[in-house]
């Protein structure tokens, strides 16, 4: 009887533990399965938004850092036109973005590498994931997210092909830019998988441009940070523009202009809205939202509001590397100086007279630029000028003097990626280079808009490449300043086939950095990381970039 | 006060309670047949019950016992005695010695056994050997005494968890490499400073199959088993020990100049050198730019100048006009600008303290032990410290003769304060970093001078005094060039860090005899542990001021079973004796974290987010998972007249980490032993008393990566105020499952000469197949790779471990024990698609080819200095631009050494091999003369390299001016110059990108010896003194732990990782020298 007991307790016990265990784990925060993911109601547009949501915001590099140059696509507008000589960068300390400032650790095993490809191709995965969720011939409900994902991989891919390419499209279609990955590509392919030349990468922009056309049509969307067939009109002039196809160029920057409007003065040069706020000139932007990451965490100094706007109260807030850290970001001089005083967007800059000034009219003087001037001042001391000329102003923080107040609102600012002022210029290039009388006449009305007083033929620096002409000279001179800080600078010297003059009379670039390069420098031909090369074993590279020893000879203009 | 008090409540509590039993009392001695010594620590039991004492240091015991009973005295390494009572109240015992029955009991995987019986490798640290350490977590206590075992990285930050620990090589190349950790027979993956040292009996540590395949999920990287205390006396013992100390900084700092003139000087000379050698410029332009372009790149000039003076000469020297400390009127006030010490301000020595009660008493169907414990270490860094109270209870009760139940439960309670961010990452407000890397020119406060014209330090509008955080707009109205926006001393005094972490496990099992046997157990095991975790920056310095400070609270809290069925049948047919187990074992963790980060408090003294303003939504989560494992097991031992044993097993189990049809594995071992002293041929040799040679292979398995690896996976991020977007995350891999290690091991265990020389010789081979394999693929694919199992390795090496008594007689011994371990880490087999046509692929900076050794560095190789004083390193012509490659690969390694190129762009990477040590070991003596006892270890490796990042850094010259301000190593001053030309320190120069990249210079010796702990104890002769009725042991000690270390550097710490010494200083493991005593009732 008792070995009955034994035995029932002991085999009872075991088998209640014992039965059926093991048990499938699913995530259950911030990760998905793609099981999960599938499931999830209304998923493919979930797929269209992802697009778009990680553009600005996201620590997408380094989640789990707060890096401050982590901050989405604008971060690449100052990294890439830090390497020319519109900026300038005070490359003392807090020097995020130094390395493309002063030409080090570009090379493909930096991380400094990895930085474009992470991001892009990490967008175009997205992109991918679209397309291919939405198929060969999307249903109507899945029409406008594949738009958005043809849109935007011709986008990213056109981004990738100017910065990793050495001549643009139009001067040699068969030099190689990146490998080109799309929904089909496997990940077998991967490591096979050679760079795309200009010719090759721009059929697939085009191809991918002529769907979203398509697709777009009729799609009304509610805020420009969201693309419409307006955006895939201006994105193909530029496109078209890199191709050389000056007729197409033309034709699409025109279509593009419609229902747009060309900033006026008070637009351009406004102190609480200016360069931070949609406006009805810009065709498509990005915006920071108060609780992204790069707003919440570190201070919100890992943004764009940190590195590009002036005005922050030292006293209640103290934050931001331009207003606070001793790194503002200033304008070149020499352009600064080719501006005429009648031209409004010199407002945007600091006057260099005021460093000649004592502190007390110096801070009177900065009156012109912000109600803050002692702001400007105090932290232009803790740079390594120590001045303030040349100091951006054009980008000002967002929500009035609370924005000001406290950075956490003040950097929640839009930033545009497509103007309408670029699509008039696009225009009238296009039309020049067909019959440069038109246009002259094109590019005169446009600048007419920015300087009552312009005359034609007065902003002929060449850069070392006179082949362009002045017409050419005029034009990209009126990119330069219109659309200084928005990502375009490096991409146009690039594409002019420009050089570099850091180094002349009075110059503000940084000493040991005032690089002058006769030709479009290799730095400019960014270097693919090690991480593709390494196992995709069909790709080239560029050439580890070799910065100058140190300050060139003063170029006399 | 009021804690010592309640100490001593607690202790006199718990001997009211022992002085309750009552018996017959008898005393004696127990001696050494051989000597005449006393035999300490015998156990002196009631046979037929638990009733039982243990003899103290002299072999003196006392003893309650039935007046008609029967003494059992045994210990080990002697022949065990009954001497029956008769009414006797002196009964003292002569214990013949018998070297040949070892009968040293092991915990092995579910249950013990003796250590002849034992066909496996293990280790074993007992309560003994831990008693004369002070370590706050037990694994630093087996550094050097477990051999083939290596520890890497422990911090010295108090409460801090383990190190890197490695058992016989490195187990895995992506999967984890840490050993398993079983507390009391179930998994314990929280951190071991949870368990004080006190509780614990001992530590095993389980390196090959036979010992660790029943684990065999998981227990590839080996094992290690923690046995807390049980009751084992009959009169019940109180045992007290308290012990106080200090906590002092061990580590040694690299030679770096700290004298402010010498810094500047040194700067200058970067920049002079740039303008004068580099430039061509005269030497007055030279002079006066690098003056200029010095004090914009370090912002601080503490020197007062004469005006119209520079600071450095054109000899490279200070101006002699120069004074220390500089005042000058910014923003309307005097400010006045010194230097600190920012290393003598940031350590100091720190209090460490020890309190342990413990009970242990049984009766004969019972035995009970009880403890409580306080530890209060304050560490050496202002702001940091840990606490612990925790108390134990373990009890076993025999219900019926058939059936057995037993309860362990212990909870603990602790706080660790820590500084704020104390990782390797280089936040503003790393204190280890300040300290390692500032100039010695920059002030920790910012100062001005008071009305009679001194410098004080300046408060703010709430009497704080004022911390330069460098910041040109709020301080000393100039950017600081190091690390503007942070001050660590500051962050350190008003912001919090600390956490706040609850453990109660429980287990429980019952015993039940099916039949005489037969043998039924089931052990159940709930472990719940939280963590508060609390983080606040302060409203009145630093970047949280603007919104009025920010507080980050976390709470995570994870519940994990375990529950263990088995079924043992053993039986002896005369000389045959057999034990078979049949189980299954199932484990589960279920983790919760929840986070909130809200910003504009009311009062720092309210740290709690109803008391804060506004609630963030990026500093706000919430989350859970959930891992589990299942197994069933099988296992036999048999062995033939205690002469041949023979063990096997086999274990099949699943893991949660892989898709449901790819999660079971399977894994198995066998393993004999055979004592060949006991063979008969062996008669003549009466000097051996033990020899026995062993082997076992098996094999077991590793699931340590991390979850949801096998299928896609997307990130969530916010993308409106209703909706959340998946990105792509991570590729899944549906195929992926258990990596397995097939694990064999030859040794042979002797003693000879009655012990006096004793030791072990193991070899082992440990090939780990299917590796679970970070497989890298293009980052074109918007991932950088995912998992597959890829890929063998192998470990193999010798362990070897000697005991040696040179002097043992009744009033003197002396053993010094010593073992040597090495091993050897080879790649066998690699992925294709990761290789690709290379032969190889280079990863992590580690060149990775088939039949090549781990961890062999691949990078630059340092070629001295040319002509001109640049560096120079090493290309192959076939990989490099100068030769005939386009562009200069990266991704293999070179084979010539074609020539020599001053720009790393054009340089080739070379594997420069491995970087594991050759040899590594301890070595331990212990010396007694009467009453007293004397100890010391020493851990030790002998070869490897590792990269000494911090002498890089500090050797690296400015190369923009955002540099400036870091501090230098004295070892510049040899740097090559026109008139220092036999130097192979390249030049110093500024803007020198490639001067001190990394190459093949930073790699250096890892040999080190390290003096890791020592005791000194007195036993009180308390019979002597005739208090031994009431007091039975009285020890007075003091104890040492990382006393020192010798290394190839001044500053260069071994100790601290297998690859590369880290560019921020951790938390170094601190000294700690404490006195305590001990007292047993």
């Amino acid at each position: 009887m008792k070995n009955i007991v034994k035995t029932v307790l002991a085999a009872a016990s075991t088998l209640v533990l014992a039965a059926g265990c093991i048990q499938e784990s699913f995530p259950a925060g911030s990760t998905a399965t793609a099981n999960q993911v599938a499931a999830a109601p209304g998923s493919f547009d979930k797929f269209v938004d992802a697009i778009t949501s990680t553009l600005v915001g996201q620590f997408v590099y380094a989640p789990t850092s707060t890096n401050a140059y982590d901050f989405g696509l604008p971060a690449f507008f100052i990294r890439w036109d830090s390497m020319g000589n519109d900026l300038v960068q005070p490359a003392l300390t807090n020097g995020w973005f130094n390395s493309w400032y002063c030409i080090d650790h570009l090379g493909p095993t930096w991380a400094n590498s990895q930085y474009a490809w992470t991001f892009y191709y990490s967008w175009i995965k997205a992109c991918n994931n679209v397309i291919s969720l939405a198929g060969e011939d999307p249903e109507a409900d899945k029409v406008v997210g594949a738009g958005i994902a043809r849109f935007y991989r011709a986008y990213f891919y056109m981004d990738l092909a100017q910065m990793f390419a050495t001549k643009p499209c139009y001067v040699d279609a068969s030099v190689e830019t990146v490998p080109l990955v799309v929904e089909t590509t496997t990940v077998e392919q991967l490591a096979d998988n050679p760079r795309a030349t200009n010719a090759e990468i721009f059929a697939q922009i085009i191809t991918d441009l002529d769907l979203a056309e398509a697709y777009l049509a009729g799609y009304n969307r509610s805020d420009v940070y969201t693309p419409d067939v307006s955006c895939v009109y201006g994105l193909k002039a530029r496109a078209y523009l890199l191709m050389g196809e000056w007729k197409k160029a033309q034709e699409y920057a025109k279509k593009a202009q419609a229902g747009y409007t060309i900033m006026d003065e008070d637009a351009y040069t406004n102190w609480e809205t200016g360069f931070n706020t949609p406006n009805d000139s810009w065709m498509l932007g990005v915006t920071y939202k108060s609780d992204d990451p790069n707003i919440q965490k570190n201070d919100g100094d890992s943004s764009w509001g940190s590195w590009m706007c002036m005005e922050i109260n030292p006293k209640t807030s103290g934050c931001g590397y331009a207003a606070s850290y001793g790194r503002p970001i200033y304008i070149d001089r020499h352009l600064y100086e080719t501006v005429p005083a009648t031209d409004f967007r010199k407002k945007c800059f600091v006057d260099f007279a005021i460093d000649e000034m004592d502190a007390d009219d110096a801070i009177d003087a900065l009156g012109a630029y912000s109600n803050h001037g002692d702001w400007l001042y105090n932290n232009a001391q803790g740079t390594d000028f120590q001045t303030v000329g040349g100091m951006n102003l054009k980008f000002r923080t967002a929500g009035g003097e609370a924005g000001r107040d406290n950075q956490y609102i003040g950097f929640v600012v839009a930033v545009p990626m497509m103007r309408v002022e670029e699509m008039y210029l696009i225009e009238a290039e296009a039309a020049g280079r067909q019959n440069e009388a038109e246009g002259i006449a094109l590019l005169t009305a446009f600048a007419k808009t920015r300087d009552a007083d312009y005359v034609y033929g007065k902003h002929t620096d060449a850069y070392y490449n006179t082949a362009s002409g002045t017409f050419i000279n005029e034009v990209w001179w009126q990119r330069r300043i219109e659309f200084w800080g928005e990502g375009l600078a490096t991409k146009d010297v690039k594409r002019l086939q420009k050089g570099v003059i850091r180094s002349y009379a009075g110059t503000n670039h940084v000493t040991k950095y005032r690089y002058n390069v006769d030709h479009t420098p290799d730095w400019m031909n960014l270097c693919i990381v090690q991480t593709e090369t390494n196992y995709n074993f069909s790709c080239t590279n560029n050439p580890e970039p070799v910065a100058p020893s140190g300050d060139s000879d003063l170029y006399v203009w | 006060m009021k804690k010592a008090k309640l100490f001593f409540s607690t202790v006199f509590m718990l001997i009211a309670v022992a002085l309750s039993a009552q018996n017959v009392r008898v005393e004696g001695t127990v001696k050494d047949a051989s000597n005449g010594e006393g035999v300490p620590f015998a156990s002196v039991v009631v046979k037929g019950t638990t009733n039982g004492v243990s003899s103290d240091a002299d072999g003196n015991y006392t003893i309650s016992a039935p007046a008609n009973g029967t003494l059992e005295i045994s210990a080990v390494g002697y022949t065990t005695q009954d001497v029956a009572i008769a009414g006797k109240s002196v009964i003292n015992v002569v214990l013949e010695p018998n070297f040949e029955a070892l009968a040293e009991t092991i915990v092995v995987a579910f249950g013990s056994t003796t250590k002849e019986a034992f066909t496996g490798s293990a280790a074993v640290v007992r309560s003994d050997d831990l008693q004369k350490r002070a370590t706050t977590n037990v694994t630093n206590a087996l550094v050097g005494s477990v051999p083939g075992l290596q520890i890497k990285g422990a911090s010295g930050a108090p409460g801090a968890g383990s190190g890197n620990i490695n058992i016989r090589g490195l187990a895995s190349v992506q999967a984890s490499m840490d050993p398993l950790i079983i507390v009391d027979g179930a998994p314990y993956p929280a951190s071991l400073t949870n368990i004080p040292q006190n509780d614990i009996e001992s530590v095993t540590v389980l390196k090959d199959a036979a010992s660790a395949a029943l684990y065999g999920a998981r227990g590839a990287a080996g094992v290690i088993l923690v046995t807390t205390k049980r009751g084992r006396s009959a009169d019940a013992q109180v045992n007290f020990d308290a012990r106080v100390g200090v906590n002092s900084r061990a580590v040694v700092d690299h030679d770096v100049i700290t004298d402010p003139a010498q810094f500047y000087e040194a700067y200058y000379a970067l920049l002079y050198n740039y303008h004068y050698y580099g430039q061509g410029e005269t030497i007055e332009a030279a002079n006066a730019a690098a003056n200029s372009e010095m004090l914009t790149h370090l912002g601080y000039n503490v020197y007062t100048v004469p005006d119209g003076q520079l600071l450095i000469g054109t000899n490279g020297k200070i101006n002699p006009n120069a004074t220390l400390g500089r005042s000058y009127k910014f923003n309307g006030e005097t400010y006045y600008m010194q230097p600190d010490n920012w290393r003598d301000l940031a350590y100091k020595n720190a209090v460490r303290q020890e309190y342990n009660v413990s009970i242990n008493g049984g009766t004969n169907r019972s035995s009970f032990y009880a403890s409580m414990g306080y530890l209060n270490e304050d560490g050496i860094i202002e702001y940091s410290g840990y606490q612990r109270l925790s108390a134990r209870v373990r009890a076993d009760y025999q219900v019926k003769n058939w059936l057995k139940v037993g309860a362990n439960v212990g909870f603990v309670n602790s706080a660790q304060k820590s500084n704020p961010n104390m990782g390797t990452d280089l936040g503003s407000t790393n204190l280890m970093y300040y300290t390692t890397f500032i100039a010695p020119i920059y002030p920790v406060y910012v100062r001005v001078l008071d009305n009679a014209g001194n410098p004080v330090i300046r408060t703010d509008e709430f009497g704080h005094e004022q911390y330069d955080y460098g910041v040109a707009a709020t301080n000393y109205g100039v950017g600081r060039g190091f690390m503007q926006t942070g001050n660590p001393f500051g962050s350190n005094r008003y912001n919090v860090a600390q956490s706040n972490g609850k453990q109660l496990n429980g287990t429980f099992t019952v015993d039940i005899d099916i039949t005489p046997h037969l043998h039924a157990n089931v052990s159940t095991t709930v472990n719940w542990g939280s963590t508060l975790t609390t983080k606040y920056d302060n409203p009145f310095y630093g970047p949280k001021v603007g919104v009025n400070g920010e507080l980050y609270k976390s709470s995570s809290t994870s519940v994990r079973t375990n529950n263990i069925q088995t079924l043992t049948y053993a039986n002896t047919f005369n000389r045959h004796y057999i034990n078979v187990m049949l189980g299954h074992e199932y484990y589960k963790t279920t983790t919760n974290s929840q986070g909130i980060t809200a910003q504009g408090g009311f009062s720092p003294e309210i740290l709690e987010v109803n008391a804060f303003a506004n609630v963030l939504y990026s500093g706000t989560s919430s989350s859970s998972s959930m891992y589990n494992v299942e197994g069933y097991f099988l296992s036999a031992q048999y062995d033939f007249d205690k002469r041949f044993y023979l063990s096997a097993s086999y274990r099949r189990d699943a893991s949660s980490r892989f898709a449901t049809n790819h999660r079971w594995g399977n894994f198995w071992s066998v393993g004999g032993a055979w004592i060949i002293s006991k063979e008969s041929f062996m008669a003549g040799a009466s000097w051996v008393d033990q020899l026995k040679l062993k082997a076992s292979i098996g094999q077991q398995g590793n699931d340590a990566i991390t979850n949801y690896a096998y299928i896609d996976t997307y990130s969530l991020s916010k993308s409106s105020d209703t909706d959340m977007t998946p990105s792509f995350n991570t590729i899944g891999n549906e195929n992926i499952t258990w990596e397995t290690t097939t694990n064999s091991n030859i040794g042979l265990e002797f003693s000879f000469w009655r012990g006096r020389v004793a030791g072990s010789l193991d070899a082992y081979y440990k090939k780990t197949a299917n590796l679970l394999f970070w497989i890298s693929i293009p980052e074109s694919a918007g991932s950088r790779g995912y998992y597959g199992n890829i890929g063998d390795i192998a470990n193999k090496g010798l362990e070897l471990s000697l005991t040696v008594v040179p002097v043992r007689t009744r009033n003197v011994e002396w053993t010094i024990a010593g073992n040597i371990s090495t091993n050897k880490a080879v790649i066998l087999k690699l992925p294709e698609s990761k290789m690709g046509k290379n032969g190889g692929y280079y990863e992590s900076t580690y060149w990775w080819t088939p039949g090549g050794e781990m961890r062999n560095y691949m990078n630059y190789e340092y070629a001295g200095v040319n002509d001109q004083g640049e560096a120079l390193y090493w290309y192959d012509e076939d990989l490099s631009s100068l030769g005939n490659a386009a562009t200069t690969i990266t991704n293999q390694p070179g084979k010539k050494h074609s020539g020599t190129t001053t720009h790393i762009g054009e340089a080739t990477r070379y594997a420069l091999g491995s970087m594991l040590p050759k040899f590594f070991g301890g070595i331990s003596t212990t010396l007694r003369i009467w009453d007293f006892d004397l100890s010391a270890s020493f851990d030790y490796q002998i070869g490897g390299r590792i990269l000494d990042n911090t002498y890089a850094k500090l050797m690296t010259p400015a190369t923009s001016g955002s540099d400036g301000g870091y501090n230098y190593s004295t070892d510049i001053f040899k740097a090559w110059s026109p008139t220092n030309t036999g130097s192979t320190i390249p030049r110093w120069q500024f803007g020198d990108t490639d001067a001190a990249a990394g190459s093949s210079r930073w790699l250096t010796n890892a040999s080190y010896i390290n003096f890791q702990s020592f005791s000194v104890g007195y036993n009180v002769p308390v019979r002597r003194l005739g208090i031994d009725k009431h007091i039975s042991r009285i020890r007075i000690y003091a104890v040492g732990e990382n006393l020192g270390y010798i290394s190839a550097r001044k500053g260069f710490d071994p100790r601290s990782s297998m690859s590369s010494t880290a560019t921020v200083n951790t938390y170094s493991p601190v000294r700690n020298i404490s006195g305590g005593i001990q007292v047993t009732f």
